[in-house]
């Protein structure tokens, strides 16, 4: 009895080729993009995961020193393994570049990790041995760790030398680099032409942006390093805690690796927020499918009919039809999976270095389980279909049994009822979340309770908006006022597809705007910051302060240091405090005695080093205010003092924490510099030009405006923000393409009254423009309905998803070209999507829709 | 309609076939692509080259660069004590090692080993660095019961304060070797061997040979605190402490004994938290016995040629002492020597016509076949012993696995001993 009907199904797939391939591509889009974040997340997790570990299993606790002003040294490690705790193993760690041939080849800092590895084979190489330390279910082999790689870089071989370990991308990208300055040797070097061990790779998604060494080697490559820490392996019983407490000198203390799971709750937010746009894109193709399974079964209703006359069962009818489904969400997660682990692949760069840049995280290359994937994404994806289909099934259902519309004025009034309830439930719990809700995860949800209620507000108002429109219609124009009343009639029968372009509209309007926003701040923020007039960047000292003097030229050295506030890392970085600079200073909050037009207080307390600038990230993240007073090391002489902070300074994009002190605060032989800031006329400019050449630097290559530096940091901005623009032009495109599948099916149910006003003389193409018209209002009054919820949107995201996230915030910016940018793109959008169904009905001959009227 | 259903049919099974297939291919791609990459197997070979690299390194004659090469055993050095207890930092290798047969007040048997091995670095790598010096360390400790075994190794870096062995430099401080908390120390604090106090702990090897789960009733740790007395001579081992370990005596050492060491001291069991705790376990185990202690150094020792040895250090009951050495070689005779040490402490020296050393009988442990029985004959003495290894498993996990255990010996004279294998 199947085989017969599935007969009748294949060949209906000729008569409804669209809907076929709106399902199929929605299908496809969804799985995709779900497919791709889960890779994205999955690889960069699993370095987490590792870090977190501190690259060896089993890692729960660390000992640290017990202050800025403590140093853990090798004798405190020899006392303490001396001791009996032999579970303790040495790391040091130091942020380096590579260089070759003298010039560095690294654009960002790569994590140089030495481990005691003499003592960590003591502990791995009796693999059967029970210690009372380690557990049973070690998975060593998961880990970088296993006895090979770490007796490998314990007993290297004569003839080879030293070796280190790295992820073979990195390696690779180490010795793409190298061909770029085209170096002879290819030696990787240190800053000072120290030899790095010679590279191995290992393919290990614990390893990111790191290379693995012996301490040993750590230390001949950089002998000023100091041990980090010193890890505990095992899970320790509270007897072993109070004893290694017990033992510990003063200056150390133990600590539960608690900030691993810090790390792991800031990176959580960046994968939950990727998470959330991909069930957003999923969410909105779940629409598409909706209607593209509806327009299926329109198509085939009236073989289903037949069916149903010759005996073959509703059950049967539904079961094969379910069949169907599953069989289309099997091809197109397989299609969908290929094509979202391209794109994955595509947009990992630039993910990485986001994640890298935002929360100071090294990013691994992870392995991606294949078959994991497919299941994930096959069953999220079924569930979906399966769940999309139910309701044109059960309308189908309603078609076989009866022809009666179950429209009603009662059941009209009811459903009002019940969306206003449910705008009013989702409003309350947005309005709770928003105001009460501490993790990031309940925000979003809040995000989520937002657009719902906009859809709320939409669905229930959509008539009388359009009934208003109407009345705005001149009665001269009597094609334009039937078509706008259609419209109205249509909007009942389009709720879900316009529903789904109000959230992809919502979405738009408000990240735009989020985006839009950030670009201004960031754009004033830096116009106002980079107020010399060159850069020069260097990571070695040029020694160019004697030429800059005698040409005239005003120059800055900016120093960085890096150190610790409550055990976490921050950064110091130096800030001249010339009137120039002063004013180049962007404030977000000053401290209570400043405040009042006495910023020039504010900048002789700076000078005194009475206190200190802190930005947003410092400020937000330490729970730090204007006035309170704050304890860190000084810059060069590492000595704990108290600073007052003067005011909290706008930082847009920096990643860390940062306390900006007086220059001279800062020691050139211990602080690193990276940027001497220059001010000069044309005249001394040309002189220090020649200068500089004479002493063998290429001023036009080391020397950048602030136009240009300006134009660079806004390009690598907008860079970050492709994949942002990307999803949002995507789940419009996914809206539209809704819209466009409950059209085709409302040009059924409209033929009697196109067929009316074509043998009243009015030609196919007007028709067509009419018919555009009409759906092109109803999203005209979607996007005028998702405007407000945009703005909140927006405003959500920026007050408390940002600061939640990022720990910074920025003024909202509201902009009526980009609202009406929205606006324009999304309508052309809809144009371009909807034109095909209105060019196909267009072409239809008029005796056709006569024939479907009899 | 009615033509078209079986083609339609048939285009339906077509189709599901297709997507059958189209899965099974997927799946298998999928897996052929995620499956790990064999790093374990090429972990394990790293393991064991890098491992040959560390021990075979110093040892490689035709290594003639004068930066690297240890200094060769000397025919005509003359070992005096207590200087030559402390460390030779010229030579490659050096080892301190302890091997004992203890009984427990029950009269239940422990048969222990210490042994700490200085190595010469391979290259002097890193010595720009603070984090190395020219040694390395490396300590094994087994202890045998009749049921269970208990092992750990260790391995540590000089110049750290992490590991060190006492040198003739430091002849006016007390003398000390130690690894982390495993400690050899005098206990009249002086520079002398002997009397000593040695603690170190072992830790249960969880499963035997034969992958049998030990239960966790046995204890996880042993700590052991042992009292080394010195109850007769030094003995010195070949021609006065020069002792040639192959036919063409390219390979030789400088090595003494002490076989008349008498051990009194506690093994004290430690139990995971989650385990057992009963107070009757936590007592400490009184145990005695004898001990035998032996000191070696040389630069000539391992290299290509060298296969791996068996050596046997022998209490026997009517005071007599003997040590038996048996060197395979790659491309020569297996080289046997040995020395009869009498019950004061007079050692005669054994050269391969003195004595024969021959495997009885091979036995497979794990997957592999040691000889684990063994004749030793002395004709000129009339000594014919059989010894035997006192259990089977007495397999030592460590980076390189070797066998080391107790061993009782019959025959023309009963007595106990120690066994050691390697390169097997």
């Amino acid at each position: 009895m199947y085989w017969p009907f599935l007969g009748v199904l294949l060949a209906s797939y000729r008569n409804s080729k669209f809907s076929l391939l709106m399902l199929l591509c929605s299908l496809i889009i969804a799985c995709s993009g779900l497919s791709a974040v889960l890779v994205i997340n999955s690889s960069a997790k699993q370095s987490y995961s590792s870090n977190e570990q501190f690259l060896v299993p089993n890692v729960f606790h660390q000992i640290i020193p017990a202050g800025n002003d403590k140093i853990l040294t090798k004798q405190d490690y020899a006392n303490l393994r001396r001791a009996g705790f032999t579970e303790l193993i040495a790391i040091a760690q130091t942020q380096q570049h590579v260089f070759v041939e003298g010039k560095r080849i690294t654009q960002r800092r790569i994590e140089y990790t030495g481990i005691d590895t003499y003592a960590l084979l003591s502990y791995l190489s009796v693999p059967k041995a029970l210690s009372s330390t380690s557990t049973e279910n070690d998975n060593e082999d998961s880990s970088l760790l296993n006895t090979g790689n770490f007796s490998q870089l314990a007993f290297s071989s004569t003839d080879r030398g030293s070796v280190a370990l790295l992820h073979p991308e990195l390696h690779q990208n180490l010795i793409d680099a190298a061909k770029v300055i085209q170096a002879n040797d290819g030696e990787f070097k240190t800053e000072d032409a120290r030899i790095l061990p010679q590279l191995q790779s290992l393919e290990n998604a614990a390893l990111g942006n790191d290379i693995i060494m012996d301490i040993s080697n750590l230390f001949a490559l950089y002998p000023d390093s100091q041990l980090s820490s010193l890890l505990v392996i095992g899970e320790l019983s509270p007897t072993r805690v109070r004893r290694i407490k017990e033992e510990l000198p003063e200056h150390l203390s133990l600590q539960q690796l608690n900030t691993a799971a810090q790390t792991s709750e800031l990176t959580n937010s960046f994968h939950l927020n990727l998470m959330a746009m991909a069930l957003l894109m999923f969410v909105v193709c779940l629409f598409i499918v909706v209607n593209a399974v509806n327009l299926l079964l329109h198509a085939r209703l009236a073989w289903l009919k037949i069916c149903r006359q010759l005996g073959i069962g509703r059950q049967q009818l539904f079961l094969v039809q379910l069949c169907e489904v599953v069989i289309l969400t099997l091809i197109a997660t397989i299609a969908g999976m290929l094509l979202g682990i391209e794109l994955a692949k595509l947009a990992s760069p630039t993910v990485q270095s986001t994640l890298e840049n935002l929360y100071q995280v090294n990013v691994g290359f992870g392995n991606i389980s294949l078959t994991g994937l497919f299941i994930q994404v096959f069953f999220i994806s079924l569930l979906g279909c399966v769940a999309a289909s139910i309701l044109p099934l059960q309308k189908l259902n309603q078609d076989l049994s009866s022809t009666k519309s179950s429209d009603h004025p009662a059941r009209q009034k009811l459903w009002t009822r019940i969306t206003w309830g449910l705008f009013i439930a989702f409003s309350f719990t947005g309005f709770l979340l928003l105001n009460f809700a501490q993790a990031l995860w309940m925000l979003l949800i809040a995000t989520a309770c937002v657009i719902l209620a906009g859809c709320c507000v939409l669905l229930v108002n959509y008539p009388l908006a359009l009934k208003q429109i109407n009345k705005l219609i001149p009665s001269s124009m009597p094609l334009l006022s039937m078509s706008a009343k259609q419209s109205m009639a249509l909007s009942g029968k389009t709720k879900i597809a316009c529903c789904a372009f109000f959230i992809a509209a919502t979405s738009n309007i408000g990240m735009n705007l989020m985006v839009d926003s950030f670009r201004g701040a960031t754009f004033t923020w830096l116009e106002q910051r980079l107020s010399a007039d060159y850069y020069i960047y260097s990571n070695t000292e040029l020694g160019i302060n004697d030429i800059a003097a005698a040409s005239g030229v005003i120059i800055h050295q900016r120093f960085d240091n890096y150190t610790k506030y409550q055990g976490k890392d921050i950064q110091q970085f130096s800030y001249p405090s010339t009137p120039r600079y002063q004013e180049a200073m962007s404030f977000y909050d000053l401290a209570p005695a400043f405040q009042q037009n006495n910023i020039q207080n504010l900048w002789a307390s700076f000078e005194e080093k009475n206190g200190v600038l802190i930005n947003q990230q410092f400020a937000f993240g330490f729970d730090v205010g204007a006035g309170d007073q704050i304890a860190i090391p000084h810059p060069s002489t590492g000595q704990l003092n108290n600073y007052l902070v003067l005011g909290i300074i706008y930082d847009f994009g920096n990643p860390s924490p940062q306390v900006l002190m007086p220059v001279d605060m800062f020691d050139p032989s211990t602080s690193a510099f990276f940027i001497y800031s220059i001010q000069a006329n044309p005249e001394q400019l040309s002189s220090f030009k020649k200068a500089l050449e004479a002493k063998g630097l290429d001023a036009q290559d080391r020397m950048i405006s602030t136009s240009e530096l300006l134009k660079l940091s806004m390009k690598a901005f907008d860079d970050t923000f492709i994949i942002t623009d990307g999803l949002n032009i995507v789940t419009l495109l996914v809206a539209a393409l809704s819209l466009a599948c409950a059209i085709v099916v409302i040009m059924n149910d409209v033929r009697p009254q196109n067929m009316l006003v074509r043998s009243l003389g009015v030609s196919a193409f007007k028709t067509q423009i009419l018919a555009l018209f009409q759906y092109l209002l109803l999203c005209f009054v979607a996007l005028i309905f998702a405007t407000p919820f945009g703005i909140l949107l927006s405003w959500v995201l920026i007050f408390e998803i940002n600061y939640q996230a990022f720990s910074w915030t920025y003024p909202l910016l509201l902009s009526a070209s980009k609202i009406a940018k929205v606006y324009v793109t999304s309508l052309c959008v809809v144009c371009i999507v909807i034109a095909i169904p209105l060019i196909r009905a267009g072409k239809r001959p008029l005796i056709s829709d006569i024939r479907q009227m009899n | 309609m009615k033509n078209n259903r079986p083609f339609m049919s048939f285009n339906f099974k077509t189709l599901c076939f297709l997507a059958i297939v189209l899965i099974v291919s997927v799946l298998i791609l999928v897996n052929t692509k995620s499956s790990p990459k064999a790093l374990d197997g090429n972990a394990s070979e790293a393991t064991n080259s890098q491992s040959t690299a560390l021990f075979g390194r110093s040892f490689q004659s035709s290594d003639n660069n004068p930066m690297t090469a240890g200094k060769k055993a000397d025919p005509n050095y003359t070992i005096t004590f207590p200087k030559d207890h402390g460390s030779h930092n010229d030579f490659d290798i050096e080892w301190w090692y302890l091997t004992a047969n203890l009984k427990d007040e029950k009269g239940k048997d422990y048969d222990l080993q210490w042994t700490l091995f200085r190595f010469k670095n391979m290259m002097n790598h890193e010595p720009n660095s603070s984090w190395a010096n020219e040694h390395s360390y490396m300590a094994h400790a087994s202890v045998h019961s009749g049921e269970h075994h208990w092992f750990s190794e260790k391995f540590a870096r000089g110049g750290t304060g992490i590991a060190a062995a006492s040198s003739s430099d430091d002849i006016k401080d007390v003398f000390s070797l130690f690894i982390d908390d495993w400690q050899w120390r005098n206990s009249q604090e002086s520079f002398a061997l002997l009397p000593a106090q040695l603690n170190f702990n072992v830790n249960l090897v969880k499963q035997d040979v034969a992958r049998k789960a030990v239960s966790n009733e046995v204890p996880s740790t042993l700590s052991l605190t042992l009292a080394l007395e010195n109850k007769g001579p030094f003995v010195l081992q070949g021609e006065q402490g020069y002792s040639i370990k192959s036919g063409n005596a390219q390979h030789a050492s400088h090595y003494y004994s002490a076989p008349f060491i008498e051990i009194e001291g506690r093994i004290t069991p430690v139990f995971n938290d989650s385990e057992s705790t009963r107070s009757s376990d936590l007592l400490p185990m009184k145990v005695q016995g004898k001990a035998w202690f032996d000191q070696e150094w040389t630069s000539q020792l391992l290299d290509e040629e060298t296969l791996g040895w068996d050596w046997l250090s022998l209490h026997l009951d009517n005071g007599e002492k003997i040590m038996a050495f048996r060197m395979r070689l790659a491309s020569q005779e297996d080289y046997i020597t040995g020395t009869l040490i009498s019950p004061t402490g007079k050692a005669k020296h054994l050269t391969p016509s003195d004595l024969s050393l021959e495997p009885v009988e091979h036995i497979i442990v794990g997957s592999k076949s040691f000889p684990l029985v063994w004749r030793l004959l002395i004709p000129d003495e009339n000594i014919n012993l059989m010894i035997q290894a006192k259990k089977e498993d007495q397999y030592n996990p460590a980076l390189l696995p070797y066998y080391e255990g107790g061993v009782l010996v019959s025959g023309s004279e009963s007595g106990e001993g120690f066994l050691e294998l390697t390169g097997y």
